[in-house]
């Protein structure tokens, strides 16, 4: 499959099936289904849904779109080839640097190639091709009571964070913006405010940076408890890799791309759209990654996160 | 069967042929059940803008959460193997309309009792809003005949008096922080549901999130999953998205227990009579259509 074809199944392609007429409605292993009641809207209802706003027209799209679309050219594919580092960790490394020593211990039995190990409270998983780690220490995690009684969250979480990440082989250079984020929690009774509020976890959010550009899909979020440890490591950072002969498209056709898929999902002329680039992975697994553009459609109900790729597929996609 | 992880890692990387199709299936009668509902197309009665990857994204966690895998000799090799949920029932579209989400005891129309109650684990993917008296609604794709009407809302649910334990909803303004003290009116025996404070984001690049959440709540707790997973900082280029797990329990620390430690594989007891909720959520997390959390 082109690499292209790839995205495009997962962002706007899907959208081919109600251009070609095909209903989307579709039920599978329902047992229990009946035939369906329909009647048709009331007038006040086809009011209610055409008064708030009208369905934007291709024209008023796209002169949406050629406001808010940013400049690109050939320097978004000059990208290095990024390391593949699950696929350089050992989990006994990996248990190591997370002060884990049962893990550790599991680990060191574990034959060449292990990539999952688990004691009674951990669990530790590598997945090289989808650049994916993933850690939880369940003995860490505080008890109810204690955190009812107040936990003091320790203030240096986020060294703590990006030392494991930088003892674990991330590679620094594609580190974006970092966070720290306060994990809370509220209880209360039936239909009142909340009658406690608490700390749980400071996360250290870390999101991924290319040229500058945001990785749609890669970050890495890293919980410290109370007492400095990590009690839970994930991390979605794939091996960086775009093909430098993918022809670029001029921003007529990624307008039109973009217009198409838009106007399939009925988006309004109140509609706000922010674009920026980045770059997506081609499969939601990981992999090759492609420029796109990224746009934020805020048309009520729910607003729409689409990425449309600024390439076309070359002769190497298809490998 | 609580599978060996352990041996599974062992066994995967020492085997390099294993005549997979000749192997026993786990037994899938004793798996808890999964369900979903997704709609993408509003074209029968109800209202809403159509929104393509809405069952990609509940789809992604529905095979997930019932990828049971490879298991040789009692080893997980890969997926969650016995612990995988059993495919209960996949709905995108179609009938999708109110009284599958309404309780009897609530309103005499309500059909839940085959229909969202049914499943042990449910998500749902619809257009949300918070309605009047901090009540959640969702959008339904057929303008139900009778009593029923385009939305589904918390105030007709009745929820787990039948089965249901687990309730995910990727529907925005599902969990806003002014209906926490009110979802526990709809909690009969469910133990957790997770929503949004705010607009959810709908979009291929977020699919994997749905399929991670899956993956990574059969290791740790479900609410950490959903938390960690469904965060999008800056979504909007300035908005982020804010999710938000719930649990109820008979006390202050029961439903906080519950938010720190209950996993796809580790279901703690139903509670019939729950008197507490609590609500894990990141602080300041600020998105469209609520104020900062």
């Amino acid at each position: 499959m082109k690499r292209s074809h790839a995205l495009l199944s997962a962002t706007i392609a899907v959208a081919m099936a109600t251009v070609l007429g095909v209903s989307a409605a579709t039920a599978q292993e329902d047992p229990t289904q009946a035939p369906p009641v329909q009647k048709p809207p009331t007038i006040g209802e086809r009011i209610t849904g055409i008064l708030p706003a009208r369905p934007a027209t291709a024209a008023q799209l796209s002169a949406k779109l050629a406001a808010v679309m940013p400049q690109w050219d050939a320097s978004i594919l000059q990208a290095p080839v990024g390391r593949n580092w699950p696929g350089d960790l050992r989990p006994v490394d990996a248990a190591k640097v997370l002060r884990d020593e049962a893990l550790a211990a599991r680990a060191q039995e574990a034959p060449k190639g292990a990539l999952l190990v688990e004691t009674a409270t951990s669990v530790l998983r590598l997945d090289p091709a989808g650049g994916r780690l993933r850690y939880v220490n369940r003995a860490r995690e505080p008890k109810a009571e204690a955190a009812q009684s107040g936990l003091r969250l320790p203030e240096n979480a986020e060294s703590v964070a990006l030392d494991a990440l930088a003892q674990l082989g991330f590679p620094r250079e594609e580190i974006g913006a970092v966070s720290a984020l306060t994990q809370s929690a509220a209880a209360g009774r039936a239909g009142a405010q909340a009658e406690w509020k608490g700390d749980l976890y400071r996360v250290i959010s870390v999101e991924r940076a290319i040229n500058k550009l945001p990785v749609l899909g890669s970050s890495a979020r890293i919980a410290i408890n109370a007492e400095g440890q990590v009690q839970r490591l994930r991390a979605t950072w794939p091996a960086f890799r775009i093909d430098p002969s993918d022809k670029l498209l001029g921003r007529d056709a990624v307008q039109r791309s973009a217009v198409e898929f838009l106007l399939d999902q009925n988006v309004k002329t109140n509609v706000d759209i922010k674009a920026r680039l980045g770059y997506a992975p081609v499969s939601p697994r990981g992999g090759a990654m492609l420029p796109a553009l990224i746009l934020s459609v805020s048309d009520g109900p729910t607003p729409m996160l689409l990425t449309v790729p600024v390439v076309s597929p070359s002769a190497a996609d298809d490998q | 069967m609580k599978i060996d992880r352990k041996a599974a890692a062992l066994a995967a990387a020492s085997l390099t042929s294993v005549a997979f199709a000749a192997l026993a299936p786990s037994d899938a009668a004793a798996r808890l059940e999964a369900k979903m509902y997704a709609i993408t197309v509003w074209n029968a009665g109800c209202a809403g803008g159509q929104r393509d990857a809405w069952d990609d994204m509940v789809d992604a966690w529905y095979d997930e959460v019932t990828n049971a895998g490879v298991e040789v000799f009692g080893w997980c090799l890969w997926g969650h193997c016995g612990e995988a949920y059993s495919r209960d029932g996949r709905l995108v579209n179609s009938t999708i309309r109110n009284s599958y989400f309404a309780d009897a005891a609530v309103v005499a129309w309500g059909g839940d009792s085959t229909r969202l109650d049914e499943g042990d684990a449910v998500m749902i993917g619809t257009h949300g809003f918070d309605g009047a008296g901090n009540d959640y609604g969702g959008t339904m794709r057929i303008d139900e005949a009778g009593a029923g009407d385009c939305n589904m809302m918390r105030s007709e649910m009745r929820l787990g008096n039948q089965d249901l334990e687990f309730l995910h909803l990727s529907s925005c303004n599902s969990m806003d922080a002014n209906q926490w003290g009110a979802w526990l009116g709809a909690t009969r025996g469910v133990h957790q549901v997770d929503g949004f404070h705010g607009f959810m984001w709908i979009g291929g690049g977020l699919v994997s999130n749905y399929s991670n959440f899956a993956d990574d709540a059969f290791d740790g707790s479900i609410a950490m999953a959903w938390l960690d997973n469904h965060y999008v900082p800056d979504v909007s280029g300035t908005d982020d998205q804010c999710p938000v797990a719930y649990s109820v329990g008979t006390s202050a620390s029961d439903a906080i227990n519950r938010l720190l430690t209950e996993r796809y594989d580790n279901v703690l007891t139903d509670v019939a009579n729950p008197t507490w909720w609590a609500a894990t959520y990141w602080i300041g997390c600020d998105p469209q259509n609520e104020s900062a959390m």
